[in-house]
C-alpha cells in the first residue's frame, strides 16, 4: 500500500478552521484516504450511510481501480457531480449543504445531493384565501416550489433558470417562464437585474422585489405576489415570468399592471359577470379606501353648500360640538386606523379578537359620546380601512395608504381644487410607471380595445389570445369550445 | 450641474407647498356657521330688514331640547338703510360666518314687493353658495308671525313651506318659481312672473294665491289660489285637478291630468293673434250616487269640461291682459321664437294686452272608476 | 415619443375645451344669440380643413415635428422665425391660460384663496406632468379625457332634462344669415389647439387614419361647443346668460335632481371634472411652450428649460391687473399670431410641401 500524501490536507484543516459545524467521515482503503465532508443539519444521515459511506466501505477493497468516476458510476447511488479540486468550490457545495467526498489520490471530488433540508409542509395560502381555487400555495423550499408548478405545467417549453444571489447567502432564485410564450426583451431584463444584484444575501422574496424593481418608480410596486402555484401557472400561460426566491413562501410575477393588482385567480373560476362586478367593485374600494376621507374634508370645511340642505344640517349637527376641525379628525383617526392596523399584525392570536373588539368599539363609542370625534368620520375613515382590504394583492395599497395623506393635506389646503390637482398628480405618477416596459396602466392606457374588455369580461372559454401589452411571441391561446 | 439643479427645484418646490400650507384661506368647517334655512326680505319706511331662520347646532336650546325640538332654530333680524347695511349690521350680531347654502325659501314682504325686488334678486347673482333654485314667495303676512308660526310637524318654518311647495307642484296642483327662473325673465325685460303667495290661516302657513310681479321686478296684484287652474296649465307639465261636471241627476267628480299645450303666435299688420290649444286626459273618478255610466253621459261630460277649461283658459289670459296688462304666462317666448326681429323692436306689454286669443281645450276621458255602460 | 390617434383626439380636444366652454355661452348670447350653432358649425368645419393640413404634414413627414421637417422646406432662418412664433404663442397662452383659471377658480370656487396660489399649484402640477414626456402625457389624457367626456355629457343631460326647449327658439336669425359666416375668421381662439400637431411626432402606428382623426377632433369640438352652449341656454336663457361671467358654472349650479340623493346638486361631480380639464389644458400648453423651446436651444429633454418656463410663465400670469385684461390678452394673441400659427404657416408648408413633392416627381421620371 502506497501512501501518498493527501493533496486535501491544507484545505481540510482550512475549512475545518473556517466552519465548526462541519462533520467529516474518513475511510481508509488501499488507494488512500477518502474523508467524506458533510453539515449534519443539511444532511440526510441515514442516506449519508446507506448510500454513500457504506457502500463505499465495502465496495472501496472489491475493486482493481478506484476514482472520483468509477464511485460515482458504480457505487454510490445518489445524484453526484465531480468536479476538479478547488477549495472554492468545495466549500461552496458544502454550503448548500451537498456532502463533498475526498479522495487523496485523486485531484478531482465529488458532490452528492443528500439534503435534508428542515421544510414545512404546503399549506393553505394565508394571503390569498380563495374559496374555490386550489390551496396549495409556496413554501420556503424551491424545489417544492418547483415541484409544484412542474405538475400542473407539463410544457417541454417551461424554462427554470436557476441564478445564485448574494455574496453570502448564495440563494438560489429560480425564474421561472414559458419559452415561446414570454417575451424574450422582458426575459432578459429580469435575468440581467438579477444578474447585477450585488449584495450581501436575499433571504426573502421582499428583498428581491426591491433590487427587480425601476428606481425611478419605486413607489408604485411593479412585480405582484404570487402565493399559490395555480397563480404562478396562470401567469406562466398569459406569457409572465415568475421568480421564486429560496426560502422565501412568496414568488414574484412580472410583469404587473396596475389593473391585474385588482384580478384575482378565484375571479376566473367564477361566471364572468360576477367577476366584472366584483373587480369592478375593487376598483371603486380602491379609488375610496384613498379619496372617501380628503372628500369629507372638501364637503365639511370648503364646499358644504354642494351638499342637499338635508344633509348640510345633519352633518353640522353631527360635528356641532365636536372641537377638532374636520382635518385633523380625519388626519387623528386614520393615524389611529394605521397603529390598529401594525398592532392586529403582531398581536398574539389569542388575545387578537378581544383587542379588535376592545380597540375598535369601545374607543370608538368613547371617542364619540365623549364628543372627541364625530360619528360620521368615524364611518368614513372605517369604510376606507375596509375598502383597502379589498385588494387580492395588498402591495397595491401600500403607496395608496401614504398618498391618502398626501391628499389630505392638499385637500386642507386648497379644498376641492387642492384634491383634485392632488389626484391628478396622483394619476400622473402612476401612468408613468412601466413594468419591464410595459406601461403601468395597460390595457386601458395604451388603450386596447379587445384587452380592456376582456380584463372585465374574461372567460376562457372566449379568451382565445392573450394580452397585446405583454407582446408574447404567441399570441393564441385557443380556440375555447371545439 | 444637474444634482445641483434638481437640488435647487426640489427647494423651490418645498418651499412653495410651505408657503401654501399655512393658507386654507377658504376652510371654514360647516358647525362653525350659521346656517340660514328662511330669509324674509322687507322695507318698512325706508329702512330694509331681514328676518332669518338660523339652525341652532351647539347653542344651549339645543343641548335642552334634543335633536326633534323647534326650538332648534332661531330668529335673527338686521336692518339698515340699504342692503349693504343691512347686511353688515346682520353680521355684526351673529355668533358666527353666515351660511346660506342650506337656505330653503325666501320671501318678500309685500312692502318690500311693491318697491321692487330687482334690486334684491340681482344682489343673489353674485353670491355663490346662495343657491338661485330656492323658491320664492311673497306674504302679505308680517314676518315674525310667519317665522313664529312653525308647524307641528316641522321644526323649520324653511323646511316646511319648501316641502309644501315642492309636495303641491309633486301633486299637479301648483307651479314652481324659484329666484333662478325669476332671473331668467327679469333678464328679458319684457314679461312679469307671478310668486306664490303666503299667508298665515288658523295657527298654518298655507299658500293662499300668487303675487303678480311686472318686467321691473315690482308688485302689481294677486291672484287668489281658487283661479289657478288656468295659470297652472301654463306652467306646470304634470297639472291634476279635479271638476265636479253635474250631469241630469249625478255629480261627478273627474280627474283631469294635463297632456299637453300648442301655442300658435301670428303678427300680421300689427295684430298679435294667440292660438292655444291644449289637451287633457281625463278619469271619471267618481259619482255622488251608485250606477253605470252611459257613453252619451259621458261625452256630455266630456264636453262640459272642454267648454269649463276653455273658459278658465280665456279667463286667465284675458286678466293678464285687461287687469294686469302684463304678459306673466310666458307668452313672449313663443313669439320670440317666431317673430325675433319684431319682438325686439316691438313694446310687448302693449302688444300682448290687445291680442286676440282664442283657446281650444280637448279632453278625453281614458279611464274611469265608474263601469259604463255600453 | 409618440401618441396613438385616440390619445391625438384628447391632446388636441383638451387644448381648449376648460376656458373657452366657461365663457362661450355669454360670448355666443352676446353676439348671435339663439343662432350660435350656425356659427359654431361654420367655424369647425373651417379649421377642420387645416387641422387635416397640419395632420396631412406630418403624417408625410414621419417621426419629425415641424421643427425638423420645416428646414428642408424653408431653410434654417424661417424654421426658427416660425418656431419662434408658435413659441411665442404658446408662452403667451400658458401664462394666460394659467392666469384665467386661476380667475375662474377665484371667481367659482374658492373665492378667498389667492391667485398666484392657484397659478403656482396648477403649473408645478402640470411641470410634473410635463416632465414625464409624451408618451405618458399621451396616457393620463386618456384615461382622464374618457373620464371628462363621460361627466361632462351626462352632466349636459342634466341641464338638457332641468332646462326650457323653448330658450333655444328661434333657431337662428333669417335676417342675417351672413353674419354668422362672416365672422368665422373671429373664431380662431375657440378652435386654437389643433395646431399642437406640430410638435407631436407621427410614427407608422398612426397611419393614414390620423388626418381623418385631426378633422374629427375638430368637428367634434365645434359640436362639444354647441352642445355646451345650447344647453347653457336652455337652463339660463339667451337673456340671462349675458349677465354671468362663466354661465357655464350658473347653469351648473341650477341643476337639482332630487333622485340622485347626495349628488342632487350637480356641482361636485362638474368642478372636479373642469378643474381636472384645466389640468390637462395647461400641461398640454405648457408641453407645446417647452418641446419648441427645447428644439430651438437643442436642449432635448432638459428639465431646466421646463422649469424656467413654468417659472416664467407665472410670472408673466401674474402681470395683467384683472381677470378681464389677461382675457383680452389671450383674445389678442390668437387674433394676431394664432391666425399665423393655424393658417398661414401650415398654408405655406403644405404648398412647399406639394411643389417640392411636384419637383421630386418631375426629376424621378425617366
Amino acid at each position: 500500500m502506497i501512501i501518498r500524501k493527501n493533496p486535501y490536507r491544507e484545505i481540510l484543516s482550512g475549512v475545518e478552521a473556517q466552519c465548526s459545524d462541519i462533520s467529516k467521515k474518513i475511510i481508509k482503503c488501499e488507494f488512500g484516504e477518502i474523508t467524506v465532508l458533510f453539515i449534519r443539519q443539511l444532511t440526510d444521515m441515514e442516506l449519508l450511510f446507506n448510500q454513500i459511506v457504506k457502500p463505499i466501505m465495502t465496495q472501496a477493497g472489491s475493486v482493481d481501480r478506484l476514482n472520483a468516476d468509477i464511485i460515482a458510476c458504480r457505487i454510490v447511488s445518489t445524484e453526484i457531480s465531480i468536479y476538479k479540486m478547488d477549495r472554492n468550490m468545495i466549500v461552496e457545495n458544502l454550503m448548500n449543504g451537498m456532502t463533498v467526498i475526498l479522495l487523496s489520490w485523486d485531484k478531482n471530488f465529488l458532490s452528492a445531493n443528500i439534503r435534508s433540508v428542515a421544510k414545512k409542509s404546503i399549506d393553505s395560502p394565508e394571503l390569498f384565501y380563495t374559496i374555490r381555487g386550489p390551496k396549495d400555495c409556496f413554501t420556503e423550499n424551491l424545489d417544492i416550489n418547483l415541484s409544484l408548478i412542474r405538475y400542473r405545467m407539463k410544457d417541454p417549453e417551461l424554462k427554470i433558470n436557476l441564478l445564485r444571489v448574494g455574496r453570502r447567502t448564495k440563494s438560489r432564485v429560480a425564474v421561472v417562464y414559458i419559452n415561446d410564450i414570454a417575451n424574450e426583451t422582458i426575459v432578459n431584463d429580469v435575468l440581467q437585474r438579477i444578474n447585477a444584484i450585488d449584495t450581501d444575501g436575499i433571504i426573502a422574496s421582499g428583498e428581491l422585489q426591491s433590487f427587480l424593481q425601476n428606481r425611478r418608480s419605486v413607489f408604485f410596486p411593479q412585480v405582484g405576489l404570487v402565493e399559490r402555484s395555480d397563480m404562478a401557472c396562470t401567469g406562466l400561460l398569459e406569457g409572465k415570468i415568475v421568480i421564486i426566491a429560496e426560502g422565501s413562501g412568496i414568488a414574484l410575477i412580472a410583469p404587473k399592471t396596475l389593473a391585474e393588482f385588482l384580478w384575482s385567480c378565484d375571479d376566473d373560476y367564477d361566471h364572468k359577470y360576477l367577476a366584472a362586478f366584483i373587480k369592478v367593485l375593487r376598483a371603486f374600494a380602491l379609488v375610496f379606501s384613498f379619496t372617501l376621507g380628503s372628500l369629507y374634508i372638501a364637503l365639511t370645511s370648503f364646499h358644504p353648500d354642494i351638499l342637499p340642505a338635508d344633509y348640510i344640517l345633519t352633518l353640522a349637527k353631527l360635528r356641532a360640538n365636536v372641537p377638532l376641525n374636520a382635518f385633523t379628525t380625519i388626519f387623528l383617526l386614520e393615524i389611529v386606523v394605521e397603529i390598529l392596523r401594525e398592532a392586529l399584525l403582531r398581536v398574539p392570536r389569542q388575545i387578537g379578537p378581544a383587542i379588535g373588539i376592545a380597540g375598535a368599539i369601545i374607543i370608538g363609542q368613547a371617542a364619540i359620546s365623549s364628543h372627541v370625534f364625530d360619528p360620521l368620520s368615524l364611518i368614513i375613515v372605517s369604510l376606507s380601512f375596509l375598502a383597502s382590504f379589498a385588494m387580492p394583492d395588498y402591495t397595491i395599497m401600500n403607496p395608496f395608504r401614504l398618498l391618502k395623506f398626501f391628499l389630505m393635506i392638499a385637500t386642507a389646503t386648497l379644498g376641492l381644487f387642492g384634491f383634485t390637482i392632488g389626484f391628478c398628480v396622483i394619476i400622473t405618477s402612476i401612468v408613468s410607471v412601466n413594468s419591464f416596459g410595459v406601461a403601468y396602466t395597460a390595457p386601458y392606457a395604451p388603450y386596447h380595445r379587445h384587452d380592456a374588455l376582456k380584463s372585465i369580461f374574461y372567460s376562457k372559454n372566449s379568451a382565445s389570445t392573450r394580452p397585446a401589452f405583454l407582446r408574447t411571441k404567441d399570441h393564441t391561446r385557443g380556440n375555447g369550445r371545439k | 450641474m444637474k444634482k445641483t439643479f434638481r437640488n435647487s427645484l426640489s427647494i423651490l418646490l418645498a418651499a412653495c407647498i410651505l408657503l401654501t400650507l399655512p393658507g386654507c384661506w377658504d376652510s371654514l368647517d360647516i358647525e362653525t356657521r350659521d346656517i340660514m334655512t328662511a330669509l324674509i326680505v322687507d322695507k318698512k319706511g325706508g329702512e330694509c330688514y331681514f328676518y332669518t331662520e338660523v339652525a341652532n347646532l351647539s347653542g344651549k336650546k339645543s343641548q335642552q331640547n334634543g335633536d326633534q325640538s323647534k326650538d332648534n332654530f332661531s330668529i335673527l333680524t338686521s336692518e339698515g338703510k340699504t342692503f349693504s347695511e343691512a347686511r353688515d349690521d346682520y353680521n355684526r350680531k351673529t355668533v358666527n360666518q353666515v351660511f346660506l347654502g342650506a337656505s330653503r325659501i325666501l320671501i318678500f314682504t309685500n312692502r318690500m314687493a311693491d318697491d321692487g325686488i330687482e334690486e334684491y334678486l340681482n344682489r343673489l347673482r353674485g353670491q355663490l353658495d346662495y343657491r338661485k333654485t330656492i323658491p320664492l314667495s311673497t306674504t302679505f303676512d308680517e314676518p315674525m308671525d310667519i317665522l313664529n308660526d312653525v308647524p307641528e310637524n316641522s321644526a323649520s318654518v324653511g323646511f316646511a313651506i319648501e316641502k309644501n311647495l315642492e309636495s303641491i307642484v309633486k301633486e299637479g296642483t301648483w307651479f314652481s318659481m324659484n329666484v333662478g327662473d325669476a332671473l331668467q325673465v327679469l333678464a328679458s325685460k319684457k314679461a312679469g312672473f307671478l310668486v306664490p303667495d303666503l299667508a298665515v290661516s288658523n295657527k298654518a302657513i298655507t299658500i293662499s294665491g300668487m303675487t303678480v310681479f311686472d318686467q321691473n321686478g315690482k308688485r302689481i296684484g294677486k291672484i287668489s289660489a281658487e283661479n289657478r287652474n288656468g295659470i297652472v296649465y301654463f306652467f306646470n307639465p304634470h297639472a291634476i285637478f279635479f271638476y265636479d261636471i253635474r250631469q241630469g241627476d249625478k255629480k261627478y267628480t273627474v280627474r283631469i291630468i294635463f297632456k299637453k299645450k300648442k301655442i300658435v303666435p301670428a303678427y300680421t299688420g300689427g295684430q298679435l293673434t294667440l292660438q292655444i290649444d291644449m289637451s287633457f286626459n281625463a278619469n271619471l273618478n267618481f259619482a255622488d250616487k251608485l250606477g253605470p255610466v252611459t257613453q252619451e253621459t259621458q261625452t256630455k261630460i266630456q264636453n262640459q269640461l272642454e267648454s269649463r277649461i276653455k273658459q278658465e283658459i280665456e279667463q286667465t289670459v284675458k286678466t293678464s291682459q285687461q287687469k294686469y296688462r302684463c304678459d306673466y304666462l310666458g307668452f313672449y317666448k313663443y313669439f320670440r321664437a317666431s317673430y325675433q326681429k319684431e319682438f325686439e323692436k316691438m313694446n310687448w306689454q302693449d302688444v300682448y294686452s290687445h291680442a286676440q286669443i282664442t283657446a281650444a281645450a280637448h279632453v278625453n276621458i281614458n279611464e274611469s272608476n265608474i263601469p259604463v255602460e255600453s | 415619443m409618440s401618441l396613438t390617434n385616440r390619445q391625438l383626439f384628447f391632446f388636441v380636444f383638451l387644448f381648449t375645451i376648460p376656458f373657452v366652454t366657461s365663457m362661450l355661452p355669454k360670448m355666443m348670447a352676446d353676439s348671435f344669440g339663439t343662432g350660435a350653432w350656425i356659427y359654431l358649425t361654420a367655424a369647425s368645419l373651417f379649421y377642420s380643413v387645416f387641422a387635416g393640413i397640419i395632420a396631412y404634414l406630418g403624417f408625410s413627414n414621419r417621426g419629425k415635428t415641424l421643427f425638423e421637417y420645416s428646414r428642408p422646406l424653408v431653410g434654417k432662418f424661417l424654421t426658427y422665425c416660425f418656431s419662434l412664433i408658435y413659441f411665442v404663442n404658446f408662452f403667451i397662452y400658458t401664462s394666460t391660460t394659467a392666469r384665467s383659471m386661476a380667475e375662474i377658480i377665484h371667481a367659482e370656487v374658492m373665492v378667498n384663496t389667492p391667485r398666484w396660489v392657484v397659478m403656482a399649484v396648477t403649473l408645478a402640477a402640470a411641470g410634473y406632468a410635463v416632465s414625464k414626456g409624451l408618451t405618458n402625457l399621451g396616457r393620463i389624457f386618456e384615461i382622464m379625457g374618457i373620464l371628462i367626456l363621460t361627466v361632462s355629457i351626462f352632466t349636459r343631460f342634466l341641464t338638457i332634462a332641468q332646462g326650457d326647449v323653448l330658450n333655444l327658439l328661434p333657431v337662428m336669425d333669417i335676417a342675417e344669415p351672413k353674419k354668422y359666416v362672416s365672422m368665422v375668421p373671429s373664431s380662431l381662439f375657440l378652435f386654437s389647439g389643433f395646431e399642437l400637431m406640430t410638435i407631436i411626432p407621427f410614427t407608422k402606428r398612426n397611419g393614414t387614419k390620423v388626418m381623418g382623426t385631426a378633422v374629427f377632433t375638430v368637428l367634434f369640438i365645434g359640436f362639444f361647443y354647441i352642445f355646451a352652449t345650447e344647453t347653457t341656454y336652455m337652463i339660463l336663457g339667451v337673456d340671462d346668460c349675458s349677465n354671468y361671467n362663466y354661465p357655464l358654472f350658473t347653469a351648473v349650479r341650477r341643476i337639482d335632481v332630487n333622485a340622485l340623493q347626495f349628488l342632487k346638486r350637480g356641482d361636485l361631480i362638474f368642478i372636479i371634472t373642469w378643474i381636472t380639464e384645466a389640468f390637462c389644458n395647461l400641461s398640454i400648453i405648457l408641453f407645446a411652450t417647452v418641446e419648441y423651446a427645447r428644439k430651438m436651444l437643442a436642449k432635448q429633454g432638459s428639465n431646466f428649460v421646463l422649469a424656467a418656463i413654468g417659472i416664467l410663465a407665472f410670472a408673466a400670469g401674474l402681470l395683467p391687473s384683472s381677470a378681464a385684461m389677461a382675457e383680452s390678452l389671450a383674445l389678442h394673441t390668437s387674433f394676431y399670431l394664432s391666425g399665423f400659427t393655424m393658417i398661414t404657416i401650415p398654408l405655406i408648408f403644405f404648398i412647399t410641401q406639394k411643389v417640392k413633392n411636384h419637383e421630386k416627381n418631375i426629376s424621378e421620371q425617366p
